[in-house]
C-alpha cells in the first residue's frame, strides 16, 4: 500500500509528533521539518490542481472499517484547498513562534503537530466519520496545550474548553448517527450522501416525526458552533483568549475557527441544501448578531487578547452573512475571507505574542479609565518599527483596507450579500465602521504616543522576521492578485450551489 | 480588456518603483543621506518622464480616450450578483487625467523644492515617504478607469496622510491627530465602498467608459442605485472635509500647516473630486445631485461659521479651505461637474499657497543674507491674492465656477436658493479676506524672524500663476464678462469637460450683480471686522465663549460624536458583562451547580431511604432464619439438633433392618 501526497501531508505531522519522543534535544528541528514538509506537500497539491475541474482532486480511498462502510477517503477541491493553504502556512509559524519555549517544548510541538494533522485531516476527509474522527481529535491537543502551558487559571480554562468541545462533539456525533441510519444503504461517504438525499425523511421520536435534514443540520450546526466562537456560546473563548499561550490562541482563532466555518459550509450545503435554502435568513441573522456583538465587545476592550477574541467573533459573523447570500459571489467572498481572516489573525496574534514577550503585558488601556488613558503599552512604533508595520498590515487586512487580502474577501462578500440581503449589508458596514474606531484606537495606544516605561524594546529579531514575513507576504499578495485563488474556489462553489438551485 | 500599452507599462513600473522607494524611506530613511530626499527627486523625475511620454502619446492619438484593464478579482464569471464587470484594475488616458496629473506633478515638485516649509519636524524621512505614497495615490486616482482602482488610490492617499501625521509619533498629540484623521477618512472611504457595492450590485459597472451611461439607461433597481449614489456622495463630502468631518483640524500639532493642508485637505479632497467628476453621469442620472447641492451648501455655511469662531490660526485656515471645497461642490451639484472641478482646482492652489505663506515664520531667520529676502511684503501680497481667490475674484480659475453657479442656481431654483448660496459665499469670502486683513506685525519688541529664502518666498506665486483663469479658460478674465473679447487661447476646461452647461449671455446681469455684490460686501465686512486688536472676530469669540466654542466644535457635533462612541463603548461593555460575566461566568455555572446539588441531594435522600428500607426488609425477611442460625451457632440448640439427627438415623436404620431392606 503506497500513500499519495495528500496522505503524506496529513500523516507527516503525526510522524513528527512521534519523533519528539525519540529525538530529545533535536526534536524542535524535527517538529519544524515535519510541519514544513507537510506544508510543502499541501502547497504542491494546490499548485497541481486544475482550476477548471470542480470535482475532487488528489483523491485517495482506502477501506477502514468495512462492516460499517467507513473508509479513509480524502481529497481536495477549491474550498478545502484554501484551508489547506491556511493550515499549512500558519502551523509551522506557530511552531517557530514557540521555539524558545522553556517548559516541555517537545510536548508542545508534538501537540501542535497533532493539531496540524487533525485539522488537515478534517478539511480533506470525504467520509463523514473520518471528518468527525479528525475534528474530534483536534480537541485533545487543545486541552493539554492550555492545561499545561496556559496562564494562572489554566486548569479551569482547559476544563471548560474540554467540556464545551465534548458537548459540541456529542452533538456532531448525534448528527452523524442520524445521517448514517437515515440513508439506505448505510454509508458515511459524503459523495453518496450529497445532493439533498434526506429530503422528506423523518425520525420518529415519541409521538413526533422530526424531519431528518433539519434535525441533523441543527445538531451539526450546534456542534460546530460550540467549538467556534459563536455569540452567545462564546463564553469559553474569551476565557481561552485570556488563559491560553498566544500561539495556541492563534491556532484556535485563526485556524480552528476557519476549519469549523468551512465544515459548516461544506457539510450543510452538500448534505442539506433544502434546509440551507430555508434557513438562510436565520444564518444571516446569526451572522449579524455575531457581527454586532463582536463589534460592541471589541469597542470596550482594554486588552489585546480579548480584543482579538471579539474581532474573531465578528469575523465569523461576516462569513455567516456571506454564506447566507446563497450566491457564488457571497460564498466565494466568505471562503476567501476565511483565509484572509486566518492569516490576519495569525499575524495579529503573533505580534501580540512579541509584545507580550518583550513587555510582559497586553493591556493597551488602563482598567476603568475609558478610552483615552494608555495602559502599559505605548510608543512602540519608535522602538520597534518592524512590529508596528506588521501590526499595521494585519490591522489593515482585518479592517478590509484596499491592497490587502481582507479587502477582497470583504468586498466580494458584501457585493454578493447585497443583492439578497441589503439591510444586512448596511449593518455589516456599520460594523466595519466600529472596527475602524477600535482598531485605530488600539493602534494609537499601543504604537503611537509616548512609551509608557523607560525599557528599550527590541524590534523583530531574525527568527520573528522569518516567521512573520511569510504571513505579511501572503496578505499583500492575495490582496493584490487574488485571481488564482478565486478561480480555484469558484467551480466548487458553483457545484455546491447547483444542488440548492 | 485592452492590451498593455507602453505608457501603462510605465505607469505600473512607476508604482512598483514608488512602493520600493516608499518602503525604503519609511524603514531606513533615517540612515540614508539627506534623509532620502534625493529618492523622492528620482521618483519625481521618473514620473515626469512618464508624464511627458503620456502627453506625447495622447497628442499623437488626437486626445482620444484609451482604456486598459487588468483583471484583479475577476468576478465577471461568478454570477450576475457581481454585476457585469467585477473589480478590476483599470487605467484610463484622457485629457482630464493628464491635466490633473500634470497639476499634481507641479505641486509636488514645488513642495519638494521648498521642502523645509513642508516638514520642519524631527522626522523628515517619514514625510518624504509620505510624499511618494501620496503622489502615487493621486496618480492612481487620476489614472483610474473604474471605482475600484480609484478606491485603491484613495486608500494610498489616506495612508500617506496617516504616515505623514504620525511621523512624530512619540508625541501624544501627533498620535491623536493621526488616529483621528485615519479613523474619519477611513469611514469616508468605507462610505464610498458601500455606495459602490450598492450601485455595482444593482448591475451598474462603476467604470467610466461608455458602459456607465449605457447601463444607467436600464438599471434594474432604482432605489438601491439611488441609496448607493447617496452613500458615494456622502463619502466624497466627508473625504473632502465637509461638515462635520474636520474636527481634527482643531487639534494641536507641531506639523507644518503646509503638510496638514496637503495631506489633510488637498489630497483627500482630490480623491473626492475625481469621484465626483468621473461619476457625474451617475449622480445626474439618479437625480440626487440637486439634493446634495443643498447638503454641500449647508456644509459650506457651517464650516465658514465654525472657522469664524476659531481662535487657532491653523484651524481657522483649514476650516475656511474646507468651506471653499464644500461651496465648490455645491456649485457643481447645482450645475455641472466642471464647475466643481474648476473651483476645487483653484481651492487646492489657494490652500497650498496660503499655507506656505502662513508657514513663513516657521522657517524664517532674523538675520538677512544674500539668499534670503524679507517675507513681509510677499506675505501681504500673497495673502491678499489668496483672499481674492477664495472669494472667487475674476482672473482666477474659480471665478467662472462661482459666477456660473449663481446663474445655474438662479435658473433652476430661483432667488431663494441664490440667497442661501450667496450667504454661504459671503461668509467664505469674509473668512478669505480676513487672512489678509488679519495679518498683523509682531507685537513684541524683539526682531521677528522674517527673512526667508527667495525660492520659498516665490513659492506661493507659482501656485497663483497656475491658478490664473487664462490657463484654464483661455480668457483673461476667466469668461466672466459676457461679450468681452478676451479669449487668448484654447480653454483647457472645454478640452477637459467638453461643452460647458452654462453659457454667459447678455441676460446674465442678475447673477453677475449678486456675484459682484457678494464680493464687494465681503471685502467691506471683512475689512471692518478685522479693525482693532483684538479684531471683532476675536471680540465676538471672547464675549460669548460658550456659544463660540459650541460653533467651533462643529455645532457640538464633535462632542456628540464622542458621546455616541462612548455610549457604544459602555453598551459593549455592558453586553459583555451581561453575557460573559453574568451569564457564562456566574449564572450558567451557578445554575448548573444548583441543579447538580438538588439532584445530588435528592438522590442522596432517596438513596438513604432506600438503604433503610432495604435494611428493614432484609432485617424482617431474614430475622427468623437468622435467629435460628444464631441459635444453632450459639450452641443452645445444637444438642437437640444432634439428638434429632441421631434419632432420625436410628429410625432409618431400624426401618431398614425390620423391613428387610438390606
Amino acid at each position: 500500500m503506497s500513500l499519495n501526497l495528500i496522505s503524506w501531508m496529513i500523516f507527516l505531522p503525526f510522524l513528527g509528533a512521534i519523533s519528539q519522543i525519540f529525538l530529545p534535544g533535536r526534536g524542535k528541528w524535527a517538529a519544524l521539518a515535519a510541519s514544513i514538509l507537510s506544508a510543502c506537500c499541501g502547497t504542491a497539491l494546490i499548485l497541481g490542481m486544475d482550476p477548471a475541474v470542480s470535482d475532487l482532486q488528489a483523491v485517495e480511498i482506502l477501506p477502514w472499517v468495512g462492516s460499517y462502510s467507513i473508509t479513509y477517503e480524502v481529497g481536495m477541491d477549491g474550498l478545502n484547498a484554501l484551508l489547506v493553504l491556511l493550515i499549512s502556512w500558519v502551523m509551522p509559524v506557530l511552531i517557530a513562534a514557540e521555539w524558545k519555549q522553556k517548559k516541555g517544548v517537545a510536548g508542545m510541538h508534538a501537540l501542535f503537530l497533532i493539531l496540524q494533522a487533525s485539522l488537515l485531516g478534517a478539511v480533506c476527509a470525504q467520509d463523514l466519520f473520518l471528518v468527525f474522527f479528525f475534528w474530534a481529535l483536534s480537541a485533545v491537543p487543545m486541552y493539554f496545550l492550555i492545561g499545561i502551558w496556559g496562564g494562572d487559571d489554566r486548569e479551569s480554562a482547559s476544563f471548560r474548553t474540554l467540556v464545551v468541545s465534548a458537548i459540541g462533539n456529542a452533538f456532531f456525533f448525534g448528527a452523524l448517527i442520524l445521517i448514517y441510519y437515515s440513508f439506505e444503504p448505510h454509508t458515511f461517504s459524503l459523495k453518496e450522501l450529497a445532493g439533498g438525499k434526506f429530503a422528506g425523511k423523518t425520525f420518529h421520536f415519541l409521538d413526533w416525526d422530526l424531519p431528518v435534514p433539519l434535525l441533523a443540520f441543527s445538531l451539526m450546526s450546534l456542534g460546530l458552533a460550540l467549538r467556534t466562537p459563536i455569540w452567545p456560546l462564546h463564553g469559553w473563548f474569551t476565557v481561552f483568549a485570556q488563559q491560553s499561550p498566544l500561539s495556541v490562541f492563534v491556532a484556535v482563532s485563526s485556524v480552528m475557527t476557519a476549519v469549523a466555518s468551512y465544515l459548516f459550509v461544506k457539510l450543510s450545503f452538500s448534505l442539506f441544501p433544502e434546509t440551507i435554502s430555508a434557513t438562510s435568513q436565520g444564518i444571516v441573522a446569526v451572522g449579524l448578531l455575531n457581527l454586532i456583538a463582536g463589534g460592541l465587545g471589541a469597542l470596550s476592550q482594554k486588552n489585546l487578547r480579548t480584543l482579538l477574541s471579539f474581532v474573531c467573533i465578528g469575523e465569523v459573523g461576516i462569513a455567516l452573512v456571506g454564506y447566507g447570500s446563497l450566491n457564488s459571489v457571497g460564498i466565494v467572498g466568505a471562503v476567501f475571507q476565511l483565509l484572509s481572516l486566518g492569516l490576519g489573525i495569525a499575524g495579529f496574534g503573533l505580534f501580540i505574542n512579541v509584545l507580550n514577550e518583550r513587555k510582559g503585558s497586553t493591556d493597551f488601556l488602563k482598567e476603568g479609565t475609558g478610552t483615552t488613558v494608555t495602559g502599559t503599552l505605548g510608543g512602540i512604533a519608535v522602538q520597534a518599527p518592524g512590529v508596528a508595520v506588521v501590526a499595521a498590515i494585519m490591522t489593515g487586512t482585518l479592517l478590509g483596507f484596499p491592497g490587502v487580502s481582507g479587502f477582497i474577501g470583504h468586498s466580494l462578500l458584501v457585493m454578493g450579500s447585497y443583492s439578497v440581503h441589503p439591510i444586512a449589508v448596511v449593518v455589516t458596514v456599520g460594523a466595519f465602521f466600529m472596527a475602524t474606531f477600535y482598531f485605530f484606537t488600539m493602534y494609537r495606544h499601543v504604537f503611537l504616543g509616548k512609551a509608557q516605561d523607560s525599557s528599550v524594546m527590541e524590534d523583530l529579531n531574525f527568527r520573528e522576521k522569518l516567521y512573520l514575513l511569510p504571513l505579511v507576504f501572503l496578505v499583500i499578495w492575495f490582496g493584490i492578485y487574488p485571481k488564482p485563488l478565486i478561480d480555484l474556489i469558484r467551480p466548487t462553489v458553483l457545484t455546491l450551489l447547483s444542488t440548492i438551485k | 480588456m485592452g492590451t498593455l500599452s507602453v505608457e501603462n507599462l510605465f505607469t505600473l513600473s512607476g508604482f512598483v518603483l514608488g512602493w520600493i522607494f516608499f518602503l525604503t524611506l519609511f524603514f531606513f530613511g533615517d540612515r540614508i543621506s539627506r534623509k532620502g530626499d534625493w529618492l523622492v527627486w528620482i521618483f519625481m523625475v521618473v514620473q515626469m518622464a512618464f508624464l511627458i511620454l503620456s502627453w506625447r502619446v495622447q497628442i499623437e492619438a488626437g486626445w482620444s480616450v484609451s482604456h486598459w484593464a487588468l483583471s484583479w478579482v475577476d468576478s465577471a464569471n461568478l454570477d450576475k450578483a457581481a454585476g457585469p464587470m467585477g473589480p478590476t484594475i483599470a487605467f484610463i488616458r484622457d485629457p482630464f487625467q493628464l491635466a490633473v496629473w500634470s497639476l499634481a506633478t507641479i505641486i509636488f515638485l514645488l513642495l519638494l523644492i521648498n521642502q523645509e516649509i513642508l516638514h520642519f519636524e524631527e522626522r523628515p524621512e517619514k514625510s518624504h515617504a509620505s510624499l511618494i505614497l501620496g503622489f502615487m495615490g493621486v496618480l492612481l486616482c487620476t489614472s483610474a478607469a473604474n471605482f475600484w482602482t480609484l478606491a485603491l488610490g484613495g486608500s494610498w492617499v489616506i495612508l500617506s496622510g496617516w504616515t505623514a501625521f504620525s511621523s512624530n509619533w512619540e508625541l501624544e498629540r501627533e498620535a491623536d491627530l493621526a488616529t483621528r484623521f485615519i479613523r474619519e477618512k477611513g469611514i469616508a472611504l468605507g462610505l464610498l465602498v458601500v455606495g459602490a457595492v450598492m450601485v455595482h450590485g444593482s448591475g451598474i459597472p462603476l467604470s467610466w467608459n461608455k458602459s456607465l451611461i449605457q447601463w444607467l439607461d436600464s438599471y434594474p433597481n432604482a432605489i438601491a442605485v439611488k441609496v448607493g449614489g447617496v452613500f458615494l456622495l456622502m463619502g466624497t463630502l466627508f473625504l473632502s472635509g465637509g461638515f462635520p468631518w474636520l474636527g481634527w483640524s482643531q487639534m494641536n500639532s507641531r506639523q507644518s500647516l503646509v503638510k496638514r493642508t496637503l495631506f489633510g485637505v488637498v489630497l483627500p479632497s482630490l480623491v473626492a473630486m475625481m469621484t465626483l467628476v468621473r461619476l457625474d453621469p451617475l449622480f445626474r442620472g439618479i437625480g440626487v445631485s440637486h439634493w446634495m447641492g443643498w447638503v454641500c451648501l449647508s456644509s459650506a455655511f457651517l464650516l465658514a461659521l465654525s472657522a469664524m469662531s476659531q481662535l487657532k490660526k491653523e484651524a481657522y485656515f483649514l476650516q475656511t479651505m474646507a468651506a471653499v471645497l464644500s461651496l465648490g461642490m455645491a456649485g457643481g451639484f447645482f450645475s455641472s461637474a466642471w464647475i466643481t472641478a474648476s473651483i476645487l482646482l483653484g481651492a487646492y492652489l489657494i490652500a497650498l499657497a496660503a499655507a506656505m505663506v502662513l508657514s513663513f515664520s516657521s522657517v524664517a531667520t532674523a538675520e538677512p543674507d544674500s539668499s534670503r529676502v524679507s517675507s513681509e511684503t510677499f506675505s501681504t501680497v500673497a495673502l491678499f491674492i489668496s483672499g481674492l481667490l477664495i472669494a472667487g475674484f475674476f482672473g482666477f480659475v474659480s471665478s467662472p465656477g462661482f459666477l456660473k453657479s449663481y446663474l445655474a442656481i438662479l435658473a433652476s431654483d430661483g432667488w431663494g436658493a441664490v440667497a442661501f448660496f450667496s450667504v454661504a459665499h459671503l461668509m467664505v469670502a469674509i473668512c478669505g479676506f480676513r487672512m489678509n486683513f488679519g495679518s498683523k506685525p509682531a507685537a513684541s519688541g524683539a526682531p521677528a524672524p522674517v527673512y526667508v529664502k527667495w525660492m520659498t518666498a516665490l513659492g506661493p506665486f507659482y501656485l497663483f500663476i497656475l491658478g490664473m483663469a487664462w490657463i484654464w479658460t483661455g480668457a483673461m478674465t476667466g469668461e466672466i464678462v459676457p461679450g468681452l473679447m478676451d479669449q487668448v487661447s484654447v480653454s483647457l476646461l472645454d478640452q477637459l469637460f467638453g461643452q460647458k452647461s452654462i453659457q454667459l449671455d447678455a441676460n446674465s446681469a442678475e447673477g453677475m450683480g449678486v456675484y459682484w455684490g457678494v464680493f464687494v460686501l465681503s471685502f467691506a465686512i471683512s475689512y471692518w471686522m478685522t479693525r482693532g486688536n483684538p479684531d471683532r472676530f476675536e471680540k465676538w469669540v471672547q464675549s460669548s465663549p460658550r456659544f463660540a466654542g459650541f460653533i467651533s466644535e462643529q455645532i457640538g457635533m464633535d462632542r456628540l460624536g464622542n458621546g455616541l462612541m462612548n455610549l457604544l463603548v459602555r453598551f459593549g461593555s455592558a453586553v459583555e458583562n451581561l453575557i460573559d460575566g453574568f451569564l457564562w461566568k456566574k449564572s450558567i455555572p451557578g445554575a448548573t451547580k444548583w441543579v447538580l446539588r438538588i439532584l445530588g441531594q435528592g438522590f442522596g435522600r432517596a438513596d438513604s431511604e432506600l438503604r433503610k428500607r432495604i435494611e428493614w426488609s432484609t432485617a424482617r425477611g431474614f430475622a427468623g432464619a437468622a435467629w435460628a442460625v444464631q441459635r444453632i451457632q450459639g450452641g443452645k440448640l445444637q444438642q437437640y439438633w444432634y439428638l434429632s439427627l441421631f434419632a432420625g438415623i436410628t429410625l432409618v436404620v431400624a426401618l431398614i433392618v425390620t423391613r428387610g431392606l438390606l
